[in-house]
């Protein structure tokens, strides 16, 4: 059951699904098959939100642990990206949870949604530009 | 001709679109999960689009969004591949509906021939044999009536099915009831379709396919056949090869006209390979599978042609440019599947970091595959990573060649078929040739020493 052989190949499997669940926004992963389990959880805020474009900013205070959590706004499918009035400009301030843009696909419009109330600090993408699943759009700061 | 192709697949056959494609003159897409943001098919393409996270459901099988990259890139066709939606007449219905080019046949006959009922009700009109067998089974009671009148032993089979899901050998009638359920309650969790009929079980039979080609024109040729009987405990493919060894010539010419009386009947065109079982002087078909298939460049080496741009003519509107009075065998070849799996442990796949990639070539050497060292093999696709083939003037030359390439072959970092593959190729049994389908299962000497 231990064998060096059957450890390595338990270490392998462990280390591929840690790399898958890196790509997703998932926070926490538990897998079952047979004997082998695992459980995988992600420190917060995510990795990938830290490390963001242009997260230093002269407002924003020296120390990780006290920044304002960062929000990336991804693109939940493929399609064309639309902006949606007003504009989610750099800067602009979000009272509450809205919608800021939506994609076009296929014919039918999904709503792309703030996550919550914030200032837009970065917008990633262009009004009317093809997006991919996952692509970064906006980056909002938590007020 | 088509303009630019987006290929709604991953790993080796992805690669091999791109290829045909390339050598066409023809502009590529590749679609990829998140997992798969640095394969080799997404760096080979033209362009690339990430169409949703690892799992499946949400990317290599979301329609709207393949269909969506493809209307972004403007793409004019789609190439499925093989799995994912490539027996998916839905799929191919959408794509003619975005006016996308669907590579492969017609919905109604991917519908028709992927229903296996309905498949074995098409071959029964049009004269073409199939095993005894019963229509849907609505309940426990109805199996039990088809397998008596039948004859033990019988084969519960869903008509969803394949790849050995929802498939279970039923010798007496005792063990008929536990079959039943499991059978089904499998075909539902793997097809979300948990209807099953059955047949005759044929002893020790061998699994020999034939590949069919038709264009819009109303031409329908065959390719010679395939011999695939080496499979794995679960009935998927390990070792196939071209010209099946030791066949009667009379009952290889016979299951070259069943295939194309089979193909005419449906109307079908593009590339097809029908299944039949042979045992003896009795052929029987078993079914068609309405797309490329992963053994397809065997038959390529052995006509020295190029089936998947033959594919893309041919969904272009172009005529065949060839009937099989053309092309003649030329060889002999054999393909091995490299598989991330434990033949120790049931075949049970593996993932991880390939720590170390050599592959073989030289003479009559060709592998087609997307890894390479340092490559994570991703735990959520198929377990298929390379295919090594080799020809020879021979079947002899050929399996020679095959031990060599073996031998050449490194992959380190997790457990591969390897090493079984290179025990078959030196079992008599094996090298005698014409092997039946329960060759493999049979042979658990084999595996021992793999294990020691």
């Amino acid at each position: 059951m231990t064998s060096p052989d059957h450890a390595a190949s338990r270490f392998a499997r462990v280390a591929a699904i840690a790399e898958a669940f890196v790509g997703t926004d998932a926070v926490e992963v538990r897998l079952t098959d047979g004997a082998f389990s695992c459980e995988l959880t992600r420190r917060s805020p995510s990795p990938t939100a830290v490390s963001a474009p242009h997260v230093v900013t002269p407002t924003l205070p020296e120390s990780p642990e006290d920044a304002p959590p960062l929000r990336r706004v991804v693109a939940p499918l493929v399609g064309v990206l639309r902006f949606v009035e007003p504009w989610p400009l750099v800067g602009a301030r979000l009272a509450e949870e809205r919608e800021i843009a939506v994609i076009e696909a296929l014919g039918v419009r999904t709503p792309v949604l703030s996550g919550g109330a914030g200032r837009i600090h970065e917008v990633s993408v262009v009004d009317g530009q093809p997006v991919e699943y996952g692509q970064q759009l906006f980056v909002i700061v938590a007020e | 001709m088509l303009k630019k192709i987006l290929i709604a697949n991953r790993g080796e056959i992805a690669l091999r679109v791109v290829r045909a494609a390339r050598d066409l003159g023809i502009a590529t897409v590749a679609v990829f999960s998140e997992a798969d943001r640095d394969a080799a098919h997404v760096r080979a393409a033209d362009e690339a689009v990430c169409i949703g996270p690892p799992m499946v459901a949400r990317s290599y099988l979301h329609l709207p969004n393949i269909i969506s990259a493809a209307v972004l890139t403007g793409a004019d066709a789609i190439h499925p591949g093989y799995g994912f939606l490539a027996e998916n007449a839905r799929f191919a219905e959408i794509c003619a509906e975005h006016d996308i080019t669907f590579i492969g046949p017609k919905p109604a006959v991917i519908a028709a021939m992927g229903d296996k009922s309905s498949a074995r009700r098409l071959m029964d009109e049009a004269g073409v044999p199939t095993t005894p067998g019963s229509g849907l089974l609505e309940s426990f009671d109805a199996a039990y009536e088809a397998a008596a009148r039948i004859g033990y032993p019988v084969l519960l089979k869903a008509t969803a099915g394949g790849g050995g899901k929802g498939m279970r050998a039923v010798m007496h009638p005792g063990e008929l009831e536990t079959a039943f359920a499991t059978a089904q309650a499998e075909a539902e969790a793997s097809f979300r379709d948990g209807r099953l009929y059955l047949e005759r079980l044929i002893a020790h039979p061998r699994h020999i396919e034939v590949q069919v080609f038709g264009d819009s024109h109303g031409r329908v040729v065959h390719l010679g056949e395939r011999d695939c009987s080496v499979q794995k405990p679960s009935h998927q493919k390990l070792i196939e090869e071209a010209p099946a060894p030791l066949l009667a010539p009379s009952v290889r010419e016979r299951l070259h006209r069943m295939a194309v009386t089979a193909a005419e009947a449906v109307g079908y065109t593009n590339a097809g390979t029908i299944e039949f079982l042979v045992s003896g002087d009795e052929v029987f078909f078993m079914e068609m599978n309405t797309r490329i298939q992963v053994e397809h460049p065997v038959t390529e080496l052995v006509y020295d042609i190029d089936l998947v741009a033959e594919q893309i003519r041919v969904a272009a509107g172009e005529p065949l440019t060839w009937n099989e009075r053309d092309v003649q065998p030329k060889a002999h070849a054999i393909e091995v599947r490299i598989n991330a799996e434990d033949p120790t442990r049931g075949f049970a796949p593996a993932a991880g970091l390939l720590t170390q990639v050599r592959l073989p070539g030289g003479p009559g050497v060709r592998v087609d595959t997307h890894i390479g060292g340092g490559d994570l093999v991703p735990p959520y696709y198929d377990s298929m990573l390379a295919k090594i083939l080799t020809v020879g003037a021979t079947r002899g030359e050929a399996l020679q060649r095959m031990r060599r390439a073996l031998r050449e072959t490194v992959i380190e970092g997790i457990p591969t078929t390897r090493e079984i593959l290179l025990e078959i190729l030196d079992d008599p049994a094996f090298i005698a040739g014409a092997v039946p389908i329960d060759y493999l299962p049979q042979h658990q000497t084999l595996l021992a020493s793999v294990a020691s």
